[in-house]
């Protein structure tokens, strides 16, 4: 294996010092005993898992994205087509609800571990994950999560959309198998979660390459570190919530039942301290990855790299602050809605730093605009738009105002398909090369950039006008003032299904038809952001270096310290 | 950093601070409560909503408040845009082949820490005052209405006319106009009157949202939440169940008519409610000494039982062709 030598001179000086290093050591991970489909099924290799989470993440944005598709059908022909209806409320309420959590749990959680998998330990210097086995598990139990969720389908699924909101999703007003079906896949993909959360912690705090000070780990590191604290924290009791609602579906506890002293109330404060965090949880990862790109295409490092770290930080502990206000409809103390309003208004703060740091990264940059780079500023104007309707929601009597309408779901789709999604194809396009040695094609990634772009926009920047106006959220049919807005939302989905279909197209001929022509430093100019991912052959070797890495400062550090 | 650098800056977020201030403007003339003084004329108008048709005080002062969010938070919308599009045009390879060296300044990180924060503080003042003003509610409201969410349908009792609207539970919609053609579901309302609604359900959560009253509230089983307002226009109000509550969630619409006191004590009595000793002197100045006979109340309309709590949910699916039938749990 081959590292180029980098240069002498103090700008972008190299961060691995050749002189010195420690002697080959033995591959710990048994990845390549096996040929074929027995490999994969075995395998322990850090990148390996990563790959198969980003292929989990991919059937499940196809499942998810035909489910939103059947949603906006439906919405666009409110009364069906010629007199006949296209699909009952009952298959409407499940299709909100499992698009929801497919694409949370299924697609965006898992896209992010499977990046974090394949990237991290190479970042930080590693050959694997700490725990190896444990993460080849955390893979495997999603694996059944995710089909138990679809097969949930067969038994009437969830009928309360993806919150499963209490008395609702109880015994009594969903009666249905599929509910517990999709208790236990939250069940089962939380464990993986945790699991998962835990060998990212352990990973970087044990693992990190000599030299690789924790002021030096990239970006996309300490993202990933923050996000797996959350996951950590928030998760159990996101455990707790559906197993409290599980006993109350078979054994009849009540806890959210108020004829038997419990409280349905109880049910959003718990659902709630774990899922406003996991919007973070699907998101700073995001954030990361944006950096890494925008680092490499602008070429020039981060600007205020520490301010960045405190803001991602700053961000997870205040996400743990803010759950209430998802409930400020629902009956409070007054104080309360006070205080969960303020706390969400500070969100802005640390959201506003990352914002101006990459467009201080970005003034006085070289930028080239690759379908990676146009993906991560599409991020950030789209991620704008969507932090600043989110300090509008932290306004509370404009929340009450727009709470549970097309708002809301404008404002989700900005953080979540502006902000996560587009990051996540940012990092699709960015890292493809490293991951299997081929480039996917820039001119075909700039035609899916604008159409995905579009789309995106033409489908979600109506609904903020639709929420204003008065059109609640997950209604399966609408008064007819709201049909031409509805009707150009469900145009836009259609640009998206193009994009997303070509994108698609895309991957799989890059794989099948195409040559691995990826050089180590697959985007060139690495000496600015010096990332030891790009030092290494495309795609690593199984043990990721021949030698462990000895990692010296960086010319610019002292910038830093 | 340039001198000429700072000086764009500082022009691009000039910038932003006027398109901010021109977008404030234009939502404040967007809305002139002189002027605009009647609701909807009839049930089939489209839904009306607080930003543009506010009419209640509750939503003109969530619409004022508004205003003055828009202008502090709208420079941090435009400000990032100006920038981006600048970068975008200025600093790609073709036109900056080599990047600047890698730079730091503390104090400009410092500012957009501090700065945002002072606005966010600024922005709280006035929407922390209009909390308080939808909070508390007036010592004496004119009208109490307990109004209790149900699978699928919404029943209001008038208790000091010892009425309920009659709803059978049956929701008749027509497909052209989208409205519930059932009368006997509409809550009537007097117009320049305070209005206090205690909200209950006996099921599973529904919310009862009026976008022009600027009004919206869960009601939870197990607890009665409270929500007050006023009436400062007459026409016809339109709402919708604004939480999943079931399959017949779309069709859980809430129409409200504001009227003439006249009217509405004329519908109190049609509805058969009976007029307390303290308003007698009133009815009988706006309606006659005989308006018991004159309004006697219509066959049938008598209050209305509620669903035991424990009844399952199973309604069958509506046909939508024409007007839609859908039965809820009775």
């Amino acid at each position: 294996m081959s590292i180029a030598t980098p240069p002498k001179e103090p700008q972008g000086g190299g961060v691995i010092d050749l002189d010195v290093y420690t002697p080959i050591e033995e591959p710990r991970t048994k990845t390549t005993q096996h040929k074929g489909i027995l490999r994969w099924l075995t395998t322990v290799d850090h990148k390996m898992i990563g790959v198969m989470y980003l292929w989990f993440a991919g059937f499940s944005v196809i499942f998810g994205g035909a489910l939103a598709g059947l949603i906006r059908t439906q919405l666009a022909f409110p009364n069906g087509i010629g007199g006949k209806p296209l699909m009952t409320p009952e298959y409407f309420n499940q299709f909100i609800g499992m698009h929801a959590t497919f694409m949370m749990f299924g697609f965006v959680i898992p896209a992010f571990a499977g990046f974090g998998n394949y990237v991290i330990p190479i970042m930080i210097g590693a050959r694997d994950m700490a725990f190896p086995k444990m993460n080849a598990f955390a893979f495997w139990i999603l694996v059944p999560s995710g089909l138990l969720m679809a097969s949930s389908f067969f038994f009437g699924s969830i009928p309360g959309g993806w919150t499963s909101y209490a008395p609702l999703s109880t015994k009594t007003y969903a009666p249905n198998l599929g509910v517990d079906m999709w208790i236990f896949a939250i069940h089962l993909a939380g464990v993986s979660s945790i699991l998962g959360a835990i060998n990212f912690i352990v990973t970087m705090s044990n693992m990190r390459a000599p030299g690789m000070k924790w002021f030096r780990m990239p970006l996309f590191c300490w993202a990933t570190l923050v996000t797996s604290w959350l996951q950590l924290i928030g998760t159990p009791v996101l455990a707790g919530v559906v197993t409290m609602l599980l006993t109350d579906r078979i054994l009849d506890t009540g806890f959210f039942n108020p004829a038997k002293g419990g409280d349905p109330l109880l049910y959003q404060h718990l659902f709630w301290f774990y899922s406003h965090p996991a919007v973070y949880i699907m998101m700073i990862p995001g954030f990361g990855m944006v950096s890494q790109v925008i680092q490499t295409f602008s070429g020039r490092p981060t600007f205020g790299y520490k301010g960045m770290v405190y803001a991602t930080a700053f961000i997870g502990v205040v996400g743990f602050l803010v759950w209430g206000h998802h409930m400020f409809s629902a009956g409070m103390e007054p104080w309360l809605r006070a205080y969960f309003g303020f706390m969400t208004m500070l969100v802005g703060v640390p959201t506003g730093v990352k914002i101006f740091s990459w467009l201080a990264t970005l003034w006085g940059g070289s930028i080239r605009f690759t379908t990676s780079m146009m993906f991560a500023l599409g991020f950030l104007g789209l991620f704008t738009i969507g932090g600043i309707s989110g300090v509008f929601l932290a306004n509370v009597p404009f929340d009450v105002q727009v709470h549970d309408t097309y708002f809301v779901v404008a404002h989700i789709h900005y953080v979540m398909f502006g902000g996560a999604v587009m990051t996540i194809f940012a990092a699709l396009y960015y890292w493809f090369p490293k991951m299997s040695g081929r480039y996917l094609s820039e001119r075909l990634g700039k035609v899916i950039f604008w159409l995905i772009f579009t789309g995106m926009n033409v489908t979600f920047l109506p609904m903020h006008w639709l929420g204003i106006a008065g059109m609640a959220r997950r209604i399966y049919t609408y008064r007819p003032e709201f049909h031409s807005l509805n009707m150009i939302v469900s145009s836009g989905y259609l640009l998206m299904l193009t994009g997303g279909l070509l994108l698609v197209g895309n991957v799989f001929y890059t794989l099948l038809a195409k040559r691995r022509t990826a050089p180590n430093d697959a985007w060139g100019g690495n000496e600015v952001q010096n990332t030891l991912e790009w030092m290494t052959t495309s795609p690593p070797p199984a043990h990721n270096f021949d030698r462990v890495p000895k990692i010296v400062p960086m010319a610019y550090e002292s910038l830093h310290h | 950093m340039a001198k000429k650098d700072i000086k764009i800056i500082v022009g691009l977020w000039v910038l932003a601070l006027i398109l901010s201030a021109l977008t404030t403007w234009a939502y404040m003339i967007s809305y002139n409560p002189a002027t605009a003084t009647h609701g909807p004329a009839s049930i089939s108008e489209p839904t009306t909503h607080w930003l543009f048709q506010p009419a209640s005080s509750v939503a003109e002062r969530v619409r004022t408040e508004s205003a003055w969010m828009v202008f502090i938070i709208m420079p941090f919308l435009y400000g990032p845009f100006l920038m981006l599009f600048y970068i975008i045009s200025r600093f790609s390879k073709s036109r900056h082949p080599v990047a600047d060296k890698p730079n730091e300044n503390l104090t400009l990180e410092v500012a957009w820490t501090i700065v945002p924060a002072l606005a966010l503080i600024v922005m709280a003042v006035p929407a922390y005052e209009a909390l308080r003003y939808m909070e508390i509610p007036p010592a004496r409201p004119d009208q109490v209405i307990n109004v209790t969410g149900a699978q699928f349908y919404w029943q209001y009792e008038l208790p000091r006319y010892g009425l309920t609207t009659t709803d059978n539970g049956t929701i008749t919609i027509d497909a052209k106009t989208g409205r519930a053609t059932e009368e006997d579901s509409w809550l009537h309302l007097p117009i320049n009157k305070t209005v206090l609604m205690n909200g209950q359900s006996f099921q599973v959560n529904h919310a009862w949202w009026v976008p022009a009253f600027g009004v919206k509230f869960d009601v939870i089983p197990g607890r009665i939440n409270t929500v007050w307002f006023d009436t400062k226009k007459k026409g016809y109000f339109k709402g919708q169940c604004a939480e999943l509550c079931g399959t017949l969630h779309a069709y859980m619409r809430i129409q409200v008519v504001v009227e003439e006191e006249k009217d509405f004590y004329e519908w109190v009595l049609r509805k058969g409610g009976t007029i307390p000793e303290e308003e007698e002197a009133r009815v009988v100045e706006l309606l006659g000494a005989d308006y018991r006979e004159r309004f006697a109340p219509k066959d049938g309309a008598k209050p209305a039982s509620l669903p035991a709590a424990t009844e399952s949910a199973k309604s069958p699916v509506p046909a939508t062709a024409g007007a839609t039938e859908a039965t809820g749990s009775k």
